[in-house]
């Protein structure tokens, strides 16, 4: 029942796409409550988070399970700029992304020869360390205090202090990244990334130099998730690493997967189940995340490729992949 | 002497990551799956450690049998949810299946047993010995011995025995082992099942080691079993131990040099240290199996 | 003994078999030859269950085991020895030979320690190996050992994929001579080989395959006289 309504969908795609266009750039608008506004906002943000570690997990055939190391690392970044050095947001935007980036290629390093179980330990174990450190360097990062007092947006001179205004900043900054995520993905580079996660050994022998293209891949990836980290400390104005745990990077991780790996749709419906279902079940908050790994379970159970993931894809489910091993093992041995 | 206390604690803190990583591997092996839940396995079993001693009136045998009765049950519903429909399938099901597993088991836990942390009796009682000028508790002696025992009841069943025989086959090459008539589903659920059980009494003795527990210990102890199993490319049981010992003793030592809160550092960058020098540790196990079964398919 | 009937095989979109049937008789030598790609490793996976069929139907000594389980299909004394032989390298070779009686509870350790010895017998190369990995056999001897792993359970039909690959030919020649010896002893043997000259030779009865479907049949002796197969198959 649900591939058919998605089927329907994806038949549909461009009158469906207006329609969601129009309500969300006109949400703020209609609803009134700036509590649903607030989750608006975050849900948002989770969206652009989402969609950075889309574009590592989805296209390379590389998984990362730490993604809140780099989410700290733009957060902080941006907090401690704006407190101590005085930059303003949208200077703050690109540093960010670039100081995140750069972690990014930091952590491919180690993994490159790395396979499958193994990276994504290192990716943890990354994630782990950047916390534990940033939680301890107290004299730059104010240690379990965390960085307090961080400005508001300011545009053109003026300080943007209301929900709206910060929704229609985000919103912009998603809208910003997805063009030039499609524009990557459909590149030579995207396209390298793409031969990389089907085949890796056919992609090297045409030429695809696998280490060069990963390493593109992580620096990207951690790029926008520097971004979606610098909006992160203006909008909360207060950051600690409580924020960044493993349970963080796992909750970003099956927004991605709920969603649909490998499509950039899918890290945005992700990102929006899971909020929806985390907001409508607050006044539960403490069954909350019962509830949220029993629907990461479910997810895996009926629909592993995600809610937008392809259902011929190789992540679809476990008989598919049966099929697709035999053909492989078959076609090996015969020829 | 400080060394000496040292020593005996990095040995005692050691047998226990030593156990850890034993089933860590044993399950990664069996099931071809690294589980993301077993550090809650490790905090389940601490916690019926626990709720044992109130209830049986902290009787040691019988906080160990509730122990492994706990984990037992635990462990056939992880493999019935988690990896019995998934042992063919791309891996990253089966491991993020274990990543909400584990969610639900740790706020499971919470719910019922709160957030704050819990302090252990004393099990294995106070007494100590003094050795010149320090005082070493037996605790850390028992630990180690337990240890030692089960190491060696594990090594007697997988190679001495004909279920160890079919343990090791199935590890070895699943496809082989299901043509001459092993059922892979019931060797990878009995594999699970030592595995959990071997995590649920490394969390006891975790427990009565560190005195205090809490329901989100399992991260941390899934990244110490983890690292020391990857030393051991993460099929190899022995180097995994010999790699949990090492951990234990580096991680003791390393107080000296570094504050407080880099401890649990050490595992992770131990880890990463490790990757970096061997990427397969010492044995060349996922990527060789995915190979041989694309070369033998 | 074995009645494979309309036996279809896919996988996505390529036809590995195609409604093939063929009879495997009671205490007969039967291969099937036929080129590379041509379905035969895919016939016996079809068999053993480890691959899904389109349609057909197998039969095992009456009973129909088209649905059955791979483990549970070799509980039946139904043997299935792979291409590649896929001993456990890192168990020693006793370890090898004891896997292949697992299935069987009912074996005591007495008649286990009976059966290993009579392997032994056969196989005197691999007594003097028992304890070694299996990883460090040559490759004629993981053959062996591959086989004496399938025949401890006594099967009363033994299905053997491609055992001459990769071996030297005074080596596959010993082989063959004791897949006979295995045949002269009662066990039914289907035999799927890329060497036809040797599978010919040895078998009572044979099928070619060739894409997927049977294009030959016939008496063994027959076979390697005809001349298509000589020219296709035997570089005559």
């Amino acid at each position: 029942m649900l591939n058919r309504a998605v089927n329907y969908v994806k038949a549909h795609r461009l009158p469906f796409f207006i329609v969601f266009a129009v309500l969300v750039l006109a949400f703020p608008i209609i609803i009134p409550s700036n509590f649903v506004r607030g989750i608006a906002v975050r849900t948002v943000l989770y969206m652009l988070f989402a969609s950075s570690l889309n574009l590592i997990n989805g296209y390379c055939g590389h998984f990362s399970i730490g993604h809140a190391g780099f989410m700290c690392i733009g957060c902080y970044t941006a907090g401690l700029l704006a407190t101590k050095a005085g930059l303003g947001f949208w200077l703050i935007v690109p540093i960010s992304g670039i100081v995140t980036s750069l972690f990014g290629l930091l952590v491919f390093l180690p993994t490159n020869r790395l396979s499958g179980m193994y990276l994504s330990i290192v990716t943890l174990g990354f994630a782990e360390i950047v916390r534990i450190i940033v939680l301890n360097w107290t004299s730059l990062t104010n240690g379990p205090l965390g960085v307090k007092g961080i400005p508001s947006i300011k545009l053109f001179g003026l300080k943007l202090t209301s929900t709206t205004e910060y929704y229609y900043v985000i919103l912009f900054l998603l809208v910003l990244s997805l063009f030039c995520m499609y524009r990557i993905l459909h590149s030579r580079v995207g396209r390298a990334w793409m031969s990389i996660r089907e085949n890796p050994d056919a992609a090297c022998s045409l030429g695809v130099e696998l280490a060069k293209y990963k390493a593109i891949n992580f620096v990207v990836g951690a790029f926008f998730c520097g971004v979606a980290g610098c909006f992160m400390a203006f909008y909360y104005r207060y950051i600690d690493t409580t924020m960044f745990t493993i349970d963080e990077s796992f909750n970003v991780l099956s927004m991605v997967i709920v969603g649909g790996m490998g499509t950039l749709v899918g890290p945005i419906l992700g990102a929006f189940v899971i909020n929806l279902i985390t907001e409508t079940f607050r006044f539960a908050s403490e069954y909350r995340m019962l509830l949220y790994g029993i629907l990461i379970i479910l997810t895996m159970w009926i629909r592993p490729q995600g809610i937008a993931g392809a259902s011929n894809s190789v992540l679809a489910t476990k008989r598919m992949a049966k099929r697709v091993q035999s053909a492989a093992k078959a076609k090996r041995s015969e020829a | 002497m400080y060394f000496v206390e040292q020593l005996i604690n990095g040995l005692s803190q050691g047998a226990i990551y030593a156990l850890m990583a034993i089933g860590f591997t044993l399950i990664a092996g069996e099931v071809g799956l690294v589980s993301f839940t077993y550090g809650d396995t490790v905090m389940l079993g601490a916690f019926s450690a626990y709720w044992a001693c109130s209830l049986f009136a902290e009787n040691f045998l019988l906080t160990v049998l509730f122990t492994i009765l706990v984990s037992s049950l635990m462990s056939i519903v992880l493999h019935a949810v988690c990896m019995a429909q998934f042992l063919d399938a791309p891996k990253h099901i089966s491991m993020i299946c274990t990543i909400g597993f584990g969610i639900i088991l740790k706020n499971a836990v919470q719910l019922i047993a709160g957030y704050e942390v819990k302090a252990m009796p004393e099990l294995l009682g106070r007494s100590y010995f003094e050795l010149g000028g320090i005082r070493i508790g037996y605790v850390k002696l028992y630990i180690v011995a337990i240890v030692i025992v089960l190491c060696a009841i594990l090594s007697f069943l997988l190679n001495r025995t004909k279920t160890g025989v079919r343990l090791r086959a199935v590890s070895q090459d699943r496809k082989a082992a299901s043509l001459i008539g092993i059922d892979v589903q019931r060797t990878t659920r009995l594999g699970n099942l030592i595995g959990c059980m071997i995590g649920g009494l490394a969390g006891l003795l975790y427990a009565i080691y560190y005195g205090s527990i809490l329901p989100t210990m399992g991260g941390a102890i899934s990244m110490k079993a983890m690292s020391a199993s990857v030393l051991g490319g993460l099929c190899n049981i022995p180097v995994a131990a010999f790699a949990g010992l090492l951990l234990g003793i580096f991680e003791n030592f390393s107080i000296a040099l570094f504050p407080q809160g880099y401890r649990d550092l050490i595992s992770f960058l131990f880890l990463i240290l490790v990757l970096v020098f061997k990427p397969h540790g010492f044995e060349f196990r996922f990527k060789k199996h995915s190979r041989k079964e694309a070369e033998h398919a | 003994m074995l009645n494979v009937s309309d036996l279809s095989v896919k996988y996505g979109y390529v036809q590995a078999l195609d409604h093939i049937s063929f009879k495997v008789g009671a205490h007969e030598i039967v291969s099937l030859i036929g080129a590379n790609g041509a379905g035969k490793t895919t016939t016996l996976m079809a068999i053993s269950g480890m691959v899904a069929k389109e349609s057909g139907s197998v039969v095992f000594d009456g009973e129909d085991i088209s649905q059955e389980k791979p483990h549970l299909i070799a509980a039946r004394s139904l043997s299935h020895i792979p291409e590649g032989r896929r001993v456990f390298a890192k168990l020693s070779v006793e370890d090898n030979i004891i896997s292949g009686v697992l299935i069987d509870k009912k074996v005591s350790k007495t008649e286990l320690k009976n059966r290993i010895e009579e392997m032994y017998s056969l196989f005197p190369r691999l007594k003097e190996r028992r304890t070694q990995d299996a990883g460090t056999l040559s490759g004629g001897e993981q053959q062996m050992l591959a086989i004496a792993r399938g025949l401890i359970s006594k099967p009363k039909l033994v299905m053997l994929d491609e055992p001459s690959l990769g071996l030297a030919p005074i080596v596959v020649e010993e082989i063959f001579e004791l897949i006979e010896r295995i045949n002269q002893a009662g066990t039914t043997v289907l035999l799927i080989e890329q060497n036809a000259g040797l599978a010919l030779q040895i078998a009572d009865y044979a099928y070619v395959l060739e894409l997927g479907k049977i294009a030959l049949e016939g008496k063994g002796a027959e076979l390697l006289q005809n001349p298509e197969v000589k020219r296709a198959y035997l570089g005559v």
